[in-house]
């Protein structure tokens, strides 16, 4: 592994590590849950639609039970 | 690590297939194997020497052929898929490796009917290019050749990936990479960092 490799893992089992209080808006095959970051498990039930998971996970951020939301794409990765 | 948890990888390393190659490996690594592919650039001669002993040395094989189709009017089909598969089904039929299992991926239902009916009646999922088919498929895959051991549902592996993925996006744009650029850290990197 190169030095730059190696810094990089270092910092993703950091990052792997860290209890930030931020949610996931992420797909299911048949819509879209919640989770709290760390947690195994879902926060919500399955969603119909991610426009409607964001909002319920905006909710969370609203009332004190997350810090931020983080939207994934059907693929996995971050927007849009 | 040993033949009993390698799981050789069989798929094209381009740009378009990264989105579920990603998830591939990452599901193979969280279900407790250790993927193992090739990165041989010499000539072809040292290729395919390469794969014939990633092969062998690989209890467990995946080989996608959902991107055998010629990308445009103007490219060829693509062998290379197929043809490793052909050598996966000719090491298990012809040397000691008899414990051999590999799991066939297409991105439509039933199309191998169509261009490779000698594979009927092995383990073959569709995942319509969906990095959570990919996910499920090899979840399910996996469980059902180690029965006995625990294994989350693919919904847990999911989600658990789209979290790794966050970070492993944050952290390689912080060093000024871009992840979506499949040859921007090499294959055995992501592999460890996957591990971590």
């Amino acid at each position: 592994m190169t030095a730059s490799g190696a810094k990089l893992k270092m910092r993703m089992a950091k990052a792997a590590k860290s209890r930030s209080n931020r949610v996931h808006v992420i797909s299911r095959i048949n819509g879209w849950v919640v989770k709290k970051e760390g947690n195994k498990k879902a926060s919500t039930r399955v969603i119909p639609t991610k426009e409607e998971a964001v909002l319920e996970a905006q909710n969370m951020v609203e009332n004190g039970k997350a810090s931020a939301v983080i939207v994934h794409r059907k693929d996995g990765k971050v927007g849009g | 690590m040993a033949y009993s948890n390698n799981v050789f990888i069989n798929c094209p390393f381009d740009q378009d297939y990264f989105p579920l190659l990603r998830p591939l490996l990452f599901t193979a690594i969280y279900c407790g194997l250790n993927p193992k592919i090739s990165q041989t650039t010499d000539s072809d001669n040292v290729r395919v020497e390469e794969i014939k002993k990633l092969i062998y040395d690989s209890k467990y094989s995946i080989h996608d052929l959902s991107r055998i189709e010629p990308k445009s009017q103007t490219d060829l089909p693509r062998f290379n898929m197929p043809f490793e598969l052909g050598i996966d089904v000719g090491c298990k039929t012809f040397s000691s490796r008899k414990d051999k299992r590999y799991l066939v991926l297409e991105e439509k239902p039933y199309r191998y009917k169509e261009v490779l009916s000698d594979i009927s009646g092995q383990d073959i999922k569709a995942h319509e290019s969906k990095p959570i088919n990919v996910v499920k498929a090899m979840r399910d895959w996996i469980k059902g050749l180690k029965a006995d051991k625990k294994i989350d549902n693919y919904q847990i592996i999911w989600e658990t990936y789209n979290e790794f993925y966050y970070d492993y996006e944050t952290e390689l744009r912080k060093d000024n990479m871009n992840p979506d650029n499949i040859w921007e850290i090499p294959f055995s990197e992501l592999i460890e960092i996957i591990k971590t």
